[in-house]
């Protein structure tokens, strides 16, 4: 990336962001990161990736709040814990942007399939409808029906913790 | 033996098929099955992404319930499974972080104690009933079938709480598959991620990912893969029928739950497994069993 070439000016630097990704529990093992590289050697998708895993938790201890959080590489982690479970600092990577997408999604956005997904669990309590093929489907092969979901509990849940809010606006 | 079924979203959505062989087998193993009235989401990563404390509660709330019915949770789904047995095993610790969920979860008046635990299909059949038991069961097995075993990501990683054995190298499944005759090959990329987490926020990256799953299952010479999660068989299935399309390329795998692999050698017919709503014709699979169909 040729903009990563660029040189980092102090005055461009958030240094409260690293306290803002810690503060999230799963962003508490940031700091411990030495740059070994050992992340973005176990990731599968780091050749996809615009900055790869150890430069952004390098860039997010720095302070690059606004490269880091409209980042695409973020929302490309496949969580599949490759790199949480290669880290020798435990850092777990994969979860430290899980703590920067949770900042992300909120004062950026978030991509529009994950949003589809948060709506449907706001609307029926579950991440996909079970439509009347799949009814007619359990009937013909002799299953229970799907038991009935609390979308009211979800709904309080989303609520109380302003993820509401996020998909809803 | 009495388990909570968490059935998660994905399955009764899209694979009864992995439901229906799941309660057959249990049936002829005589592991009792409890649905989950009230269930809700387990609060995937997608969730996580989002909100941390929401990641948190859905999880819990699911909890809760399982311990209302006095039961152990039996999950279907790797994504499931790795969010619930994540959370109750951090629930477990942290005693703040309980506080904090129980206030939310106080509405409904649940609670999470922390007096349940979550196990995978395969962990359940694997320690809690054992593969001898299942071996003295089986009727008809496999003959020269190679299969190739997919574990998925959140079955086996962060393996301090997925405890599905070496996270380097996982036995459970493979063990699971050889008890029915068939060989469990090895295939180069059998435990990097098939993509399906990534399908919701960019598609070419899992179209990617599974292509190249794909290109190592079929070097290994298996004839059909294995699967222990729905979100993984979306890719093994839906989207390879997606990817010989978009790249000219013909794999013909069959995508087979490891309950209708072992509900066959048990002597259940196809339809009871629900293998009329494999999207891939498994028939090839049929043609290994020592005696045909029974």
């Amino acid at each position: 990336m040729m903009s990563e070439k660029k040189p980092i000016r102090l005055n461009d630097l958030d240094p409260k962001f690293k306290y803002e990704v810690f503060n999230n529990p799963d962003g508490k093992n940031l700091f411990y990161c030495f740059q070994c590289g050992t992340c973005t050697a176990t990731c599968d998708v780091a050749e996809l990736m615009d900055i790869v895993p150890h430069k952004l938790i390098r860039m997010s201890i720095l302070g690059m709040r606004e490269r880091v959080l409209n980042s695409k590489a973020i929302w490309i982690c496949t969580t599949c814990f490759l790199c949480s479970e290669k880290c020798p600092q435990k850092v777990d990577p994969s979860q430290a942007f899980f703590a920067m997408k949770n900042i992300a999604a909120k004062e950026i956005g978030m991509p529009d399939g994950i949003k589809a997904f948060a709506e449907s669990i706001y609307d029926i309590g579950r991440s996909a409808e079970v439509g009347d093929f799949e009814e007619e489907d359990r009937e013909m092969l002799d299953i229970p029906k799907v038991p009935v979901t609390n979308v009211d509990g979800v709904r309080n849940i989303l609520d109380v913790t302003s993820l509401s809010k996020m998909i809803k606006g | 033996m009495k388990y909570a079924l968490y059935l998660g979203c994905t399955i009764p959505a899209r694979f009864n098929n992995y439901d229906a062989s799941t309660r057959r087998i249990c049936t002829v193993l005589g592991i009792e099955l409890a649905d989950m009235e009230g269930w809700s989401c387990c609060g995937p990563v997608h969730v996580r992404s989002l909100n941390h404390d929401a990641f948190v509660a859905m999880g819990a709330r699911n909890l809760a319930i399982a311990e209302d019915m006095g039961l152990p949770i039996m999950a279907l789904c790797n994504g499931c499974f790795g969010a619930l047995k994540e959370t109750n095993d951090v629930l477990k610790e942290d005693e703040e972080l309980r506080q904090k969920v129980n206030e939310i979860l106080k509405k409904e008046d649940l609670e999470f104690k922390g007096t349940t635990e979550v196990k995978h299909l395969v962990q359940v059949l694997y320690h809690d009933y054992g593969v001898n038991k299942i071996e003295e069961l089986i009727q008809n097995p496999f003959k020269d079938l190679k299969a190739a075993v997919h574990y998925g990501c959140h079955s086996i990683r962060p393996s301090e709480h997925a405890e599905m054995g070496d996270p380097e190298n996982p036995r459970i499944v493979d063990e699971l598959v050889e008890v029915t005759g068939a060989e469990s090959v090895s295939w180069p990329l059998k435990l990097i991620c098939c993509g399906a987490p990534v399908l919701a926020s960019d598609e070419d990256v899992a179209i990617n990912l599974i292509k190249r799953k794909l290109d190592s299952v079929k070097s290994s010479g298996a004839e059909c893969t294995v699967q222990i999660c729905p979100f993984c068989e979306v890719q093994f299935e839906t989207m390879q029928v997606r990817v010989e399309r978009d790249f000219g390329v013909e794999y013909g795998l069959p995508a087979i739950f490891y309950p209708q692999l072992l509900g066959l050698t048990l002597g259940i017919s196809p339809d009871l497994l629900g293998f009329n709503l494999n999207r891939i014709p498994a028939d090839p699979i049929f043609s290994k069993l020592t005696e045909g169909i029974l």
